[in-house]
């Protein structure tokens, strides 16, 4: 249909390997990786005992802490 | 005091860390496994007695509940000298055996609440699809070929087609860049790039969607998002996951119609599915087509975007359903 | 079928005593609009846009509809009774979610027991302030007391550091703990580490002395919840300064014992402690006829109205 957008398909794996490997791999797109959420490239992690768990994702709050802002010009 | 068994993986999985902070905001038991564990802490499963006791927990006597996110995974077990092949075969023999070790427990554990069950862990696409059409639900045409002319009689009936991976096709990441295949629908080029003869294949009938719907569904409650592309704009993509991060995607409360609703606990309760991530699509033409159901799917980004707070409604559901369970 | 126009859920609608707004919470934006299109809008959320228009002359509905379509505030639909609302509270699995600690080589409170007691709290974000001159040994052993913990963040502001170990010792220091997510090292003329590590030319007390812009919005659901039943400055914080003194937050002078004394828990149990949890903003004088008043962060120091 027109209104969905055109994919660019990536040619990540040689036309002669292909053959007996699912048609996914026909079909793959191509992202930079810390775009994509899922890989978390962005994310940093720690541990925490309490949660049993050497993969505990980083995250700031969405309310401020204090009543510091410190903005760009400083 | 009862216990809730949690099983996932060492590595981040985003949907056990937020249900484990709301249970220890409760103050409930829990206890949290990974498939190292089983390498790494004193394991003792007495088949007399039928009772697991894990790091001097006696699983089978404290456990009433077992959350499920993930745990089995392949583990690269042999770290000696590259033996070649021999090196794989070891791996691969290794985790086989770790297998059969992890069924007998679960075996084991089977008279708990297992949420979701252990049959759900990996359920069958089209053959939920096909329970789905047997219960009344509108479900979209497919056909598993491995024929080039196949698909072309079947596209010719039913218009658009779509390809997309019958189970799992993960991403592949070289270093910048990761390749991934979405949900791929078949233009002119896209039939270019099939050949003759391929690898069996799921095709599916593309619905004309007005908007798809994301549910989060606990033992027969709907936490539903529907998700808006602008009105006033027509380029996206047919796989919403690659239009995620676009601010212009908005997620939105939903409630689905009553009748949808009850066909869908029927088809979780005939699939023995308490809980799951659910697609549907809501079509132009006024009806509701079924997509599919994750068992173990991810729900935190409609919960977070429409404010349902999931985690603490799975944890106090599980808490509620632990303290009732008699063993 | 009747086209209605609804609004998207995680648009909110806030009157304010002049003005109106609608809050795009999962677009970080407001739109201010006159206290009549507030009625307008309520209209719209009951009635198809047809019917709502008999009720008006010329074409003011058509218009303002059009300006709130296209400013993404909301949707047309003929299934007006399938999109809902979303919830609207605020709940956190934490019994204290912020901590501000103020520390410096003079503190003689044990930071580790402090660490272990917010752990215990459920503590997830984390403001460090370190006074006077550190060194890469002293914020190691003050950062690794976190390591292990529930905290989330941790942003550290550092008064002044070693020109001449500033560029090894704080990237490190930084890797070593990935909990942390800025530094901020003042009085220091160093040009650009890395990212999400600042070096400020001010001292420390002047840049924090300065009082929260009140006029800044912060607009998300996580705050807009919050703000409706809660005091953001205040609720489910804890600060405890150089001296080990517990406080609401580090700008205040009130104190409610020293943590060498007292169990950190019991103190923030106390309904003393957190009686202004619940003022929210729409119990502030200066702030509860705005608009705008939950997207206000009111960092000040409450003073009841006499």
């Amino acid at each position: 249909m027109a209104y969905r957008k055109r994919q660019k398909y990536e040619d990540l794996i040689a036309e002669k390997d292909l053959k007996n490997l699912p048609l996914a791999f026909r079909f793959l797109i191509r992202r930079e990786t810390n775009t994509i959420g899922e890989m978390y490239s962005y994310v940093r992690f720690s541990t925490s005992k309490k949660l049993g768990t050497c993969s505990l994702n980083n995250y700031t709050d969405l309310t401020p802490i204090s009543g510091i802002f410190i903005s760009e010009e400083k | 005091m009862p216990m809730i068994l949690i099983l996932s993986h060492k590595s981040y999985e985003q949907g056990t860390d937020p249900v484990l902070e709301w249970l220890l905001y409760y103050k409930y038991p829990f206890r949290k496994i990974v498939i190292e564990d089983l390498l790494t802490t004193h394991l003792l499963i007495d088949s007399q007695k039928g009772e697991v006791t894990l790091d001097g927990v006696n699983l089978t006597k404290e456990v009433h509940t077992v959350f499920y996110r993930r745990f089995k995974k392949n583990l690269s077990v042999y770290n000696g000298i590259d033996l070649g092949n021999v090196t794989n075969k070891i791996n691969k023999e290794s985790n086989i055996e770790l297998n059969a070790v992890i069924d007998f427990l679960f075996f084991l554990l089977k008279d708990k609440l297992w949420i979701p069950q252990t049959t759900a862990f990996s359920i069958n696409k089209e053959i939920v699809l096909f329970t789905a059409r047997k219960l009344g639900l509108n479900v979209p045409r497919s056909i598993v070929t491995t024929s080039k002319s196949e698909l072309i009689e079947f596209k010719r009936q039913v218009k658009d087609v779509i390809y997309k991976p019958f189970e799992l096709i993960s991403y592949y990441e070289t270093g910048h860049y990761t390749y991934s295949c979405y949900t791929t629908p078949l233009s002119k080029a896209a039939m270019n790039r099939i050949p003759i003869k391929f690898f069996p294949s799921l095709f599916q009938e593309l619905i004309d969607a007005e908007y798809e719907i994301r549910i989060f569904y606990l033992d027969g409650h709907f936490y539903s998002s529907a998700v808006l592309r602008p009105q006033f704009s027509n380029e996206h993509n047919v796989d919403i996951k690659l239009d995620f991060d676009k601010i212009e995607t908005d997620w939105v409360a939903y409630e689905l119609p009553n009748e949808v609703k009850e066909k869908i606990k029927q088809l979780m309760n005939t699939l023995k599915l308490i809980t799951g991530s659910i697609d549907i699509i809501k079509c132009k033409d006024g009806k509701y087509y079924f997509l599919e159901v994750n068992p173990v799917g991810q729900y935190l980004a409609p919960s977070y975007l429409c404010n349902y707070n999931i985690p603490k409604i799975i944890s106090e559901w599980l808490i509620e359903k632990d303290k009732n369970m008699k063993i | 079928m009747d086209t209605f126009f609804k609004l998207f859920s995680c648009s909110k609608v806030v009157r304010g005593k002049k003005l109106g707004a609608v809050y795009l919470l999962n677009r970080a934006r407001i739109e201010r609009i006159p206290l009549d299109v507030c009625d307008l809008i309520e209209e719209l959320q009951m009635h198809s846009i047809k019917s709502v228009q008999s009720n008006y002359s010329g074409n003011i509905v058509e218009q303002w509809v059009q300006y709130l379509w296209r400013n993404n505030v909301g949707h047309f639909t003929e299934e007006p009774n399938c999109f809902c609302e979303s919830p609207i509270e605020y709940a956190v699995p934490s019994i204290i979610q912020r901590a501000q600690i103020e520390f410096s080589s003079k503190s003689s409170y044990n930071v580790a027991a402090v660490a272990d007691k917010l752990d215990g709290l459920l503590c997830k974000h984390l403001e460090v302030r370190v006074w006077g001159e550190s060194d890469y040994d002293m914020l190691n052993s003050f950062f690794k007391c976190f390591k292990s913990t529930c905290i989330r963040s941790i942003n550290v502001y550092i008064e002044s550091y070693s020109k001449d170990l500033i560029h090894q010792d704080i990237p490190q220091i930084f890797r070593n703990n990935p909990k942390i997510s800025f530094i901020n090292v003042f009085n220091s003329k160093e040009k650009f580490i890395q990212q999400d590590i600042y070096t400020l030319n001010g001292t420390m007390d002047s840049l924090i002395g300065e009082k929260w812009d009140l006029t800044k919005t912060l607009v998300n659901f996580s705050f807009f919840t919050e703000s409706l039943s809660f005091n953001t400055f205040y609720n489910k914080k804890v600060a405890i300064d150089k001296d080990g003194l517990i406080k609401n937050d580090l700008s205040l002078q009130e104190s409610f014992g020293n943590v060498r004394e007292l169990n950190i828990e019991e103190v923030v149990l106390d309904p003393f402690f957190s009686r202004y949890w619940k003022i929210n903003v729409d119990c502030i004088e200066n702030i509860k006829d705005s608009e705008l008043r939950y997207a206000i962060y009111p960092a000040r120091e409450i003073e009841k109205k006499r």
